[in-house]
Order: C-alpha cells, then sequence, then structure tokens
C-alpha cells in the first residue's frame, strides 16, 4: 500500500514550509523514526522523521520548494512495489500554487535575470565553486543582487564547515581546487592549516589516500539542524549586515543595589528568581520604547519599523543556541519579565520551545558574564539591527570625585547594522540604557 | 629611446607621412585633403610634401571616390580614402560591403584589396544626429574587412602603420574629440603595432573594463577614482575589432570575476553585444556577476549637450557600473 | 552622336581579327544556349542571367582593347567574359560551382573573374563595377602606359548615382575610361524608357563634360569602329567617353523566366531580325573572309568546345568544404 509524505505542521502559526532536502533517495529503505527529510519555517530548521517504515517512491516537490502544511511531497511504498508515476492517487491534497524561496529583483529592471522558480540564483563562479568544494548551493546564503550567491558566499560557508581549518588555508585550497577532506590536519586540534595544503599539492592522489586508510585521525559528524540554521543565519547576518559595535562601562552598584533590594522579596512572596537578565530585559524594553529606531529592520523595498517591543533573550540548551522573546517586555512589570523569561529559559533548555516562540524578536540581549566572561561583541540576529551582549559584573578601580573607589561594574557591547542606525543613533540608544541602569528611577519617567 | 608628445591628428598625420615615403602606391583621397590639409588636420603639410598627386582632393562624391579606390587597390595601388564624419559611411555601404570585402573571396584568391579607409567616429561637439554616430559595430559585422579603433597617439600611430602595409580592406576608426584633444607620448624611433592585439591599459584584480577608442579614457579616469574606494579596476583597450584579441578579454574577466563594457557606438546590437558574448562563452565558469554593457543611448544623438551628453557613457556611469558588477561580493 | 555606317570595301581589322571576333560571338552565342540547358536540367545551383542576342556589344568593344587594358563587367557578364579571353572551361566549372571554375567555386555565375586577362570581375550589384573601372583607370593613368579601363554596364545602371559620381571625377582628373552601356531595351522587366528621364544616357553625359556615341549594338563592327575611336582617344590622355549601344537579349532577366510576359512576340521577332551573328557571318561571307563549310565547321568546333566543358566540369570536384574559410584575407 503506498503511504503518502505530507509537509507536516510543526508549529501552531506554520502554515507552510520550505523542504530543504532528503535524508533518503529515492528507492531507499526507511524505517520509522529515522530523520527521513528536513523543512524550513521562518525562524527554525526542523527535521522531520519517519512515520512509518518503507521504501522511499517518488518524490513529488523539488527541493527549496515552498508548500502548504499537508501538501504530499513524496511517496513512500512497500518493498517490491513501485510508486505511481504521475496519477493522484484518491484524496491526495494537491497544492493550490507551489511557491518557492523568494527571489527579489529589482522593480522595473527588465534587464535582470528572470526570476525561475525553484533554482537557486547563483553565479556560474560560485557554482563551478561549490561544485569543486563539494558545497550544496541551497545551503548557501548569497550575498550579491537578489539574493544571488556568489563566489566569496560559497567560500566563506565552505570554510565555516565542520572539517577543521584555518581561513587562509581553505582559501589556498579552493585557489589551488585541493579538496581538504582527504587532509591532514597538523594544527591545534588536528585543524589544517597552510602548511598542511601546501604540502598536500605536491602530494600525488594515490598516496594522500593509502595514508588516510592506514590511519584515519578525523571524522566528520554531520550537523544537526540547529548548528545547520546557526550557521546559516551567522553567515546571513555576517555577509549581509555591516556591523559596527559600540562599548560602555555601566556603575553596576545601583543595579546590584536594585536586585539586592528586590530579590529576597520575590522570592518569598512570588517564588521568582530575579536574575540580572531580568533586569536588563527589563531596562532594555523601557530603552527600546523610547527609541524605536533601534527596533527598526533592514529590507530591500525600505525600513521596516516595528512597534512591539519583543526582546529575545540567547539561551544555551543542549542541543545549542536558541533565542526565546519575551512578548511586549516593556509592559511587563518586572516580576512577570522573571517569570516569562524563567518559564521561556526552562522550555529551551528542555527542548520544548515552540518555533512561534523564538520569533518576533526586534532586540536580542546576550549574558555570557556567568561563564565569566568580560565583554565581547555578538553577531546581529537577522533579520533585528541590534544586540545586546553583557558580561559579567566585576569590581573594578573606579575614578569617583577625584578618588580611586572599588565599585561594581559592568561592560554592555551594542552591535549594530549600519544600515539601519549610524553611530551617533546607536550611542544615544546604548547611552540611554546605561542611564537607566545607572539611575534605574528614570524608568518610571 | 626617445619619445615626443603628440596629439591624435599628429599621430596619424606621421604615420601617413612615413608610409608614404616608404611606398609610393599610397595615396590619400578625401574632401578638403589636400590644399586645405584637412578638416581635422590629419593631413596638414603632406600635400605640400606629397603634391596633388598623391593628397588628391576629390569632389563631394564618397561613393565616387570610395568606389574609385577600390578600383585602384584592385590594380595595384594601396589608396586611403578619408570619410570625412563616418556617418557618411552609410552612403559608401556597397563599395566597402559588397565589392572591398568580398572581392577576394568572390574571385577565389585572385584578387587583393590593399586600401585603407579612414573614418571618423564619436560625438560630444554638438554635430547632431547625422554627424557624431559611430560605426565600427557595422563594419565589424562584415567579413572580408579590418577594423581598426584606436585610443591613443602611440596606437593610432603604431595601428594606421600595420593600416598602410596591409593587403586587406582596412576600415580605421578615428574619434574627433581626440584628435586635438588627446595628447600622448609616442616614440621617434619605427614602430608598428599588429592588429589582434589587445592592450591592458591598467592591471587591475576587481573588476575589468573593457573600454573601445575614446572610452579608454573615462575608463581610465574612473578606474582612478575606484582605486580610492579599494577597488583594483582593470582596463582593457581591444584596438581592433577585427581581428578581436579575444584571449586577453576573456583572461582578463577570468582573473577579475565581473566586466563593464564601454563604447560610442549605439548599445542595441552594437560591440558592447559582441564583446559580452565573447566573455560569457569564454570566461563563463569565472563571471560572478552579470556583464555590464554600456554602449551609447539608444536614441539618436541629440544636439543640445544636455542632451547630448546623457547618451554617451561616461565616467560616473562606469563607477556606478562597477559598484553594480561589484554588489554583495568580496574577494 | 553619331552612327557610323558599316558597309566599306575594306574591314575595319585584318583577317585573323575578324575570324577571332566571329569565333568569339559563337562562343558567346553557344555557351548561353549550353548554360540554359544545363540550368533545365538542374545541372547547376542557383540562377543563369543570359545574353544570348547580345554578342556584338562585349566583342565588338574587347577587339578594340589589350590584353592589359581592364574590364568589368555585370551580372550579365558571361560575354564580357568571354570577349576579353575568359575561356569556357573554367567558365563552366565555375557556373556549375566546381573547385576547377575560375573561382574555385566561391563567386558563381555572377561574380566570375580573371585577373590575368584584365577582367576585374563581372558584378552582382547592378553598376557594382563602375567604381571599380574608374579606379583601375586611375591606376592606368598613373602607370602611363596607356593603358585604359572600361566599365560595362546595362540600361539598369544609368540611374545608379555611382555613374554620375564616378563620371564626374573622370571627367575632372582626366581618367582613360571607356563606359559603355549594353542597352538591351529592358531594365528587368521594364521597359527603359519609363525609367530614363530627358534626351537620356548620351545626353547626360555630354553634359557631364564627356564625348558620347551611340551605335547599333548588333553590328559588331560598328561597335568596334567607335570602342576604338574612344580608347585611342583615351589612350592618347583625353580622357573618359560613353559608346551607347542598343542591343536585345533573347532569353529573360534570369533563365527562370521566359521574358515574354513583359515583350510582346513581335518586339522580340523584330530584333531576332536583326540578329547579330547572321548579320556578321554575311559581311565574312561577301568579303570572302569565310568560306561557307568553315563556318560549319566553325560551328561545330565551338559546339563541342562548349559541350566537352559540361562534361569535365560534371567530373571535376566540387571545393572541399574545409576551404570555406580560406580566401577571405590576403
Amino acid at each position: 500500500m503506498t503511504g503518502q509524505i505530507v509537509m507536516p505542521r510543526m508549529g501552531l502559526t506554520m502554515d507552510e514550509g520550505t523542504l530543504l532536502g532528503w535524508r533518503k533517495a529515492e528507492g531507499q529503505r526507511v524505517t520509522a523514526g529515522e530523520p527521513l527529510f528536513e523543512i524550513e519555517t521562518d525562524k527554525s530548521t526542523v527535521e522531520v522523521e519517519a512515520s512509518e517504515s518503507g521504501v522511499l517512491g517518488k518524490i513529488l516537490v523539488p527541493v527549496g520548494a515552498t508548500v502548504p502544511v499537508g501538501t504530499v511531497i513524496a511517496l513512500l511504498v512497500q518493498p517490491g512495489e513501485t510508486s505511481p508515476a504521475s496519477e493522484s492517487p484518491a484524496g491526495m491534497a494537491m497544492p493550490a500554487e507551489i511557491k518557492s524561496a523568494p527571489v527579489e529583483t529589482e522593480p522595473g529592471d527588465n534587464t535582470s535575470p528572470a526570476a525561475f522558480p525553484s533554482k537557486v540564483r547563483a553565479s556560474p563562479a560560485a557554482r563551478t565553486l561549490a561544485k569543486k568544494l563539494g558545497v550544496g548551493l541551497s545551503q548557501v546564503a548569497g550575498s550579491g543582487p537578489g539574493g544571488r550567491v556568489v563566489a566569496w558566499n560559497v567560500r566563506t560557508l565552505h570554510s565555516q564547515s565542520s572539517i577543521k581549518v584555518t581561513p587562509l588555508a581553505a582559501k589556498i585550497a579552493a585557489d589551488l581546487g585541493l579538496d581538504l577532506s582527504g587532509m591532514q590536519g597538523s594544527g591545534p586540534g588536528g585543524r589544517i592549516t597552510r602548511q598542511d595544503v601546501e604540502q598536500a599539492k605536491t602530494i600525488p592522489a594515490s598516496q594522500s589516500e593509502v595514508s588516510d586508510l592506514a590511519a584515519p585521525s578525523e571524522t566528520i559528524r554531520p550537523f544537526t539542524h540547529i548548528e545547520q540554521v546557526m550557521a546559516k543565519r551567522m553567515v546571513e547576518s555576517f555577509t549581509n549586515a555591516p556591523h559596527f559595535y559600540l562599548h560602555i562601562s555601566v556603575d553596576a552598584r545601583p543595579l546590584v543595589a536594585l536586585r539586592d533590594q528586590l530579590k529576597t522579596r520575590l522570592e518569598k512572596r512570588s517564588g521568582i528568581y530575579l536574575t540580572y537578565t531580568d533586569l536588563l530585559v527589563y531596562f532594555c524594553a523601557r530603552a527600546l520604547a523610547r527609541h524605536p529606531e533601534v527596533m527598526a529592520q533592514w529590507t530591500p523595498q525600505g525600513l521596516r519599523m516595528l512597534h512591539q517591543v519583543h526582546v529575545g533573550v540567547a539561551v544555551d540548551s543542549v542541543s545549542g543556541l536558541l533565542v526565546p522573546v519575551v512578548r511586549n517586555a516593556d509592559q511587563l512589570g518586572l516580576a512577570e519579565t522573571s517569570r516569562a523569561l524563567a518559564d521561556l529559559s526552562k522550555r529551551a533548555r528542555a527542548g520544548t520551545l515552540l518555533p512561534a516562540e523564538q520569533e518576533q524578536g526586534v532586540f536580542t540581549i546576550s549574558n555570557l558574564g556567568a561563564y565569566g566572561i568580560d565583554a565581547f561583541d555578538a553577531v546581529l540576529n537577522p533579520p533585528q539591527a541590534a544586540i545586546l551582549a553583557v558580561g559579567r559584573i566585576k569590581e573594578q578601580a573606579l575614578v569617583e570625585n577625584g578618588k580611586v573607589v572599588p565599585a561594581a561594574m559592568l561592560t554592555l557591547s551594542l552591535s549594530v547594522d549600519h544600515r539601519v542606525l549610524d553611530g551617533a543613533r546607536g550611542a544615544r540608544f546604548l547611552g540611554d540604557l546605561a542611564e537607566l541602569l545607572e539611575t534605574p528611577a528614570l524608568s518610571m519617567e | 629611446m626617445s619619445t615626443r608628445e603628440l596629439t591624435f591628428a599628429q599621430a596619424i598625420r606621421e604615420a601617413l607621412d612615413e608610409e608614404m615615403a616608404r611606398d609610393e602606391t599610397i595615396f590619400v583621397l578625401g574632401e578638403d585633403v589636400g590644399a586645405w590639409g584637412g578638416v581635422f588636420r590629419c593631413t596638414e603639410g603632406l600635400f605640400l610634401k606629397y603634391g596633388a598627386d598623391r593628397i588628391i582632393d576629390t569632389p563631394l562624391s564618397e561613393e565616387g571616390y570610395v568606389g574609385l579606390a577600390v578600383g585602384a587597390a584592385m590594380t595595384g595601388m594601396h589608396p586611403v580614402p578619408e570619410i570625412m564624419f563616418g556617418d557618411f559611411i552609410t552612403l559608401v555601404m556597397d563599395q566597402i560591403v559588397n565589392q572591398a570585402a568580398k572581392m577576394r573571396y568572390m574571385t577565389g584568391g585572385q584578387i587583393q584589396v590593399p586600401i585603407t579607409i579612414r573614418a571618423t567616429m564619436g560625438g560630444g561637439r554638438s554635430s547632431g544626429g547625422q554627424h557624431s554616430q559611430s560605426w565600427h559595430a557595422w563594419m565589424a559585422h562584415v567579413p572580408g574587412l579590418k577594423v581598426v579603433v584606436p585610443s591613443t597617439p602611440y596606437d593610432a600611430k603604431g595601428l594606421l602603420k600595420t593600416a598602410l602595409r596591409e593587403p586587406n580592406p582596412v576600415v580605421f576608426f578615428e574619434d574627433k574629440v581626440m584628435y586635438a584633444k588627446v595628447k600622448g607620448s609616442v616614440p621617434e624611433e619605427e614602430y608598428a603595432i599588429p592588429f589582434g592585439k589587445a592592450d591592458i591599459k591598467r592591471q587591475g584584480t576587481d573588476v575589468s573594463l573593457i573600454a573601445l577608442s575614446r572610452m579608454v579614457h573615462p575608463a581610465l579616469a574612473a578606474a582612478e577614482k575606484l582605486a580610492a574606494e579599494g577597488i583594483s579596476a582593470e582596463v582593457v583597450d581591444p584596438r581592433t575589432l577585427t581581428p578581436l584579441d579575444t584571449e586577453t578579454i576573456v583572461q582578463s574577466v577570468a582573473k577579475t570575476g565581473g566586466a563593464v563594457i564601454i563604447d560610442e557606438g549605439y548599445n542595441h546590437f552594437g560591440t558592447t553585444a559582441e564583446l559580452a558574448a565573447t566573455i560569457a562563452y569564454g570566461a563563463f565558469d569565472y563571471l560572478d556577476a552579470p556583464i555590464e554593457r554600456l554602449g551609447a543611448m539608444d536614441v539618436p544623438i541629440p544636439f543640445s549637450p544636455v542632451l547630448e551628453f546623457a547618451t554617451i557613457p561616461d565616467e560616473p556611469a562606469i563607477i556606478a557600473a562597477v559598484h553594480r558588477v561589484l554588489d554583495g561580493r568580496k574577494r | 552622336m553619331c552612327a557610323l555606317e558599316t558597309l566599306t570595301t575594306d574591314l575595319p581589322l585584318p583577317t585573323e581579327a575578324l575570324l577571332e571576333v566571329y569565333r568569339k560571338m559563337l562562343t558567346i552565342r553557344t555557351f548561353e544556349e549550353t548554360i540554359f540547358d544545363v540550368y533545365r536540367k538542374g545541372l547547376m545551383p542557383g540562377l543563369a542571367h543570359l545574353s544570348d542576342g547580345q554578342e556584338a556589344t562585349p566583342v565588338g568593344v574587347c577587339a578594340a582593347l589589350r590584353q592589359d587594358d581592364t574590364i568589368t563587367s555585370t551580372h550579365r557578364g558571361h560575354g564580357h567574359i568571354i570577349a576579353k579571353g575568359g575561356r569556357v572551361e573554367p567558365m563552366m566549372a565555375e557556373v556549375m560551382g566546381r573547385v576547377t571554375g575560375y573561382c574555385r567555386g566561391k563567386g558563381g555565375e555572377m561574380h566570375i573573374a580573371d585577373v590575368s586577362l584584365g577582367i576585374l570581375g563581372a558584378n552582382g550589384i547592378v553598376g557594382g563595377g563602375i567604381g571599380i573601372a574608374t579606379g583601375s583607370a586611375f591606376t592606368a593613368k598613373r602607370e602611363g602606359k596607356g593603358r585604359v579601363s572600361v566599365a560595362f554596364f546595362g540600361d539598369g545602371a544609368i540611374n545608379q548615382g555611382i555613374w554620375y559620381e564616378t563620371a564626374n571625377i573622370a571627367v575632372l582628373w582626366k581618367l582613360p575610361l571607356i563606359y559603355v552601356c549594353e542597352n538591351n531595351q529592358y531594365t528587368e522587366f521594364t521597359n527603359y524608357k519609363k525609367l530614363v528621364s530627358g534626351a537620356g544616357l548620351g545626353a547626360r553625359a555630354e553634359a557631364m563634360g564627356m564625348k558620347s556615341l551611340e551605335v547599333d549594338g548588333n553590328d559588331v563592327l560598328a561597335v568596334y569602329q567607335a570602342a576604338h575611336e574612344l580608347v585611342k582617344a583615351a589612350r592618347q590622355g583625353q580622357g573618359p567617353a560613353t559608346l551607347i549601344c542598343n542591343t536585345f537579349r533573347y532569353g529573360g532577366h534570369h533563365s527562370g523566366e521566359p521574358g515574354t510576359a513583359y515583350r510582346s512576340k513581335e518586339e522580340i521577332a523584330e530584333w531576332k531580325a536583326k540578329d547579330p551573328l547572321p548579320r556578321f557571318e554575311k559581311v565574312l561571307l561577301e568579303h570572302k573572309v569565310i568560306a561557307p563549310a568553315d563556318i560549319e565547321a566553325m560551328h561545330e568546333q565551338v559546339l563541342n568546345r562548349v559541350q566537352a566543358s559540361v562534361v569535365s566540369a560534371q567530373a571535376a570536384a566540387f571545393p572541399d568544404v574545409s576551404e570555406v574559410g580560406e580566401h577571405v584575407y590576403a
């Protein structure tokens, strides 16, 4: 009996999904529960397991296509059967229309290349390089006009793959047309360095194959879907948004005093454990409400202005980085903020966060203070225009009224998208935020 | 090696003088080339030196005197008819296209037609739609002709000398504005430049600017400005359209990954199209951006300067095109 | 404008030359008729533009020329080429597209040339040979050896601008150029009288400043004598002249049409009555230059030769495709 493999609903708000790739090929055996294909919703990439065993029959929807939830994307046959060639079995939901990942063309430009659904827009140079390096073009975020993948994007992605290689070694290997996947790495952790590449280019192919068989010194672990999403989004962020960074030292004594003042009450009265991150969310939300330009986002058509202060907080989970969003944080009191964030963090760590709960953030806070980090610069979380990186509160020497006093200090680092905000605007926001943290009463204005 | 600064017109004149001294079958004919010295001064002084026998003032009969030149070329002479405004090539199309270009082939190799037709090109002087056109694309489209488009005095002299030694019909295009306005160093020593060899006028790594005739100069100026932005532009001057140095052009674009083609001929079906196709085919795997074509706007060339200059590719247009080519790309 | 009498007690050429004139006319006639046959049998590509009926004009003119004098011809040029000494064999081969043709099969029947004989090519553009002939005259003057250049053209070219442009130059520069207009009465399918304004080419030539003669183009000796006079003057540096020869083509504009839709039977019959070949035969017989048996023998010789050229052309190879790109440039 031929079974149907459909585009699943993976989130309450999910209406459609993009088919990113198959883990099996047509004709291959499939076991229930094993990963079968991968889809992308607005926010996350999700691996979908096979719901029953069988043999993957005809794939009906091309990779890269976006189809509504419920669309039959492939057939599952039982061993010995052949799937029907092109007929539609009764009851199959035919997609009303097949859209593909949006391709932007310049308005009124009748000489730009035609938009062709389901084909990756990539330059010939990018294609040649992708083929040579074994990079799938659909994995690559394109920085060229209209999202075109250019050679540099392929090179960049390749150098960020799980093969441990220095960027210089990767470039040299790409320029020489050498395949990195056979090479020994002599750098730290088995990383392939420039010397390794230069040595490899003089070794004939057969020899390097033999040495692999004798003593394998590395293996390749396929990406998890979260790793893939993170890599894709970070590449997209870094290649599209010109980042600049603002740093400010904040006198954290008022903040520490505030927390001390409220912490015990909240614990006793409401069972809430108040964290510095809660306080940061609270004050950032107020600062954002006063600086709506920081919530704007760059699109090719213009700046998207957003008005609801949904603040994302970076959370580390066992499966990697997640960013749950505290919705309308400017309208939540401190207790509500703390409660909301505690719940989101817990579920994030447990892996039960819904895709919807990671969507629509306008700003992100990443706090690595707990890890002892003094300060760092974060990568923007696309399509947001700003992200706050927070280090630890540390006793430091502060010059006050001409005297050196010990004081708790906090370093805030704001990464900004220069397409959306210039230095002055970024600085005004960060300055105001620092002021709120140093003089919390101002948030009552 | 000693050099002097010559204008484009002076370089042309010198080539004519030297070759006429060397080869007495060479003679110049055209309107006002003799006693007047040429409307653009290219034959200045030659009339006195070589006489009315070899620098010949013709009646205003382009078809007549070019037809005569074709016949003279077929019977042992090397005539150099001048077409004062390249637009008038329309009047001599039969003599060039159906007679000169085809005689050798149609007679199975019996006949040779060593004729060098000098024609002007280029606008920018408010001369209006019928005195500003550049027809090198039309000529390059005709099998049997050789087409030359020099951009500097050095190239002009060297290429014209080669043309005057060439046993085949050559159409030699000289940009009017360059005659007096472009100066360059020209060696005193004997030299000639072979056809079919492009010249890289400026080395670069980020984008290839392929420019013809006068357009080489705004291309070089644009490259200079782009360098200040950190963009390294290579300027390639093909110098001859037939034969075309495909290899140099393709290799340049294979190196840089992007090309902007600049020409004063009309863009639609012009030389920009042929060069773009050549690049798309030869450098296909190395193209990282679509090829930009900057030809003259596809309108009859207007008279009023504000309109005329809007139709001719210039430095800002070249720079904008380079930005489009590099959009979203890094090395 | 002058008309010349033909019947004089002594003929303007020696016997040998007269026989050569006759042989050439006969060769042209036989060649054209044979080509028509070749065309009909599908043995040649394209079309043929035949000049049977017009033989006296080219032969008469060329009888006044030296080997180093040049001619340019028209799209209807077989007569000019044979008259100037072109050989039947490579001509037939060229018409049939063989590599043994004058132009290695690259020119075809409209573009035959033989530079060694001073034939600077038949030309597919009406008036296309006029510019070239003017250039040849220019060079001839330079050479100073008394060489002349002849431009053959038809009534169709009377109105082509190139004639006026070159005539002006030729007169101004006193070039040794003879314009020979073969007026066969019809510009393609239209009678020339409907197409030429004013007093016609002769008047126009005189207005441009050159001498003009008009003769019965089917009287080979009249043509010769007129041509001889103009050629002599040109050789002496007196500049260009125009010779108008009135004649008629028996066939259509090309071999694919019979030429009867636009010409009446009466007109055709009228001209056939003035056929240049029997007329000249009569002159030769009357002056005892030739005997009837010789005429018959010559007919047979020429026919055999032309027919043999068809056979040899058929046996010859076509050009190899590999040479398609050769001969573009020297």
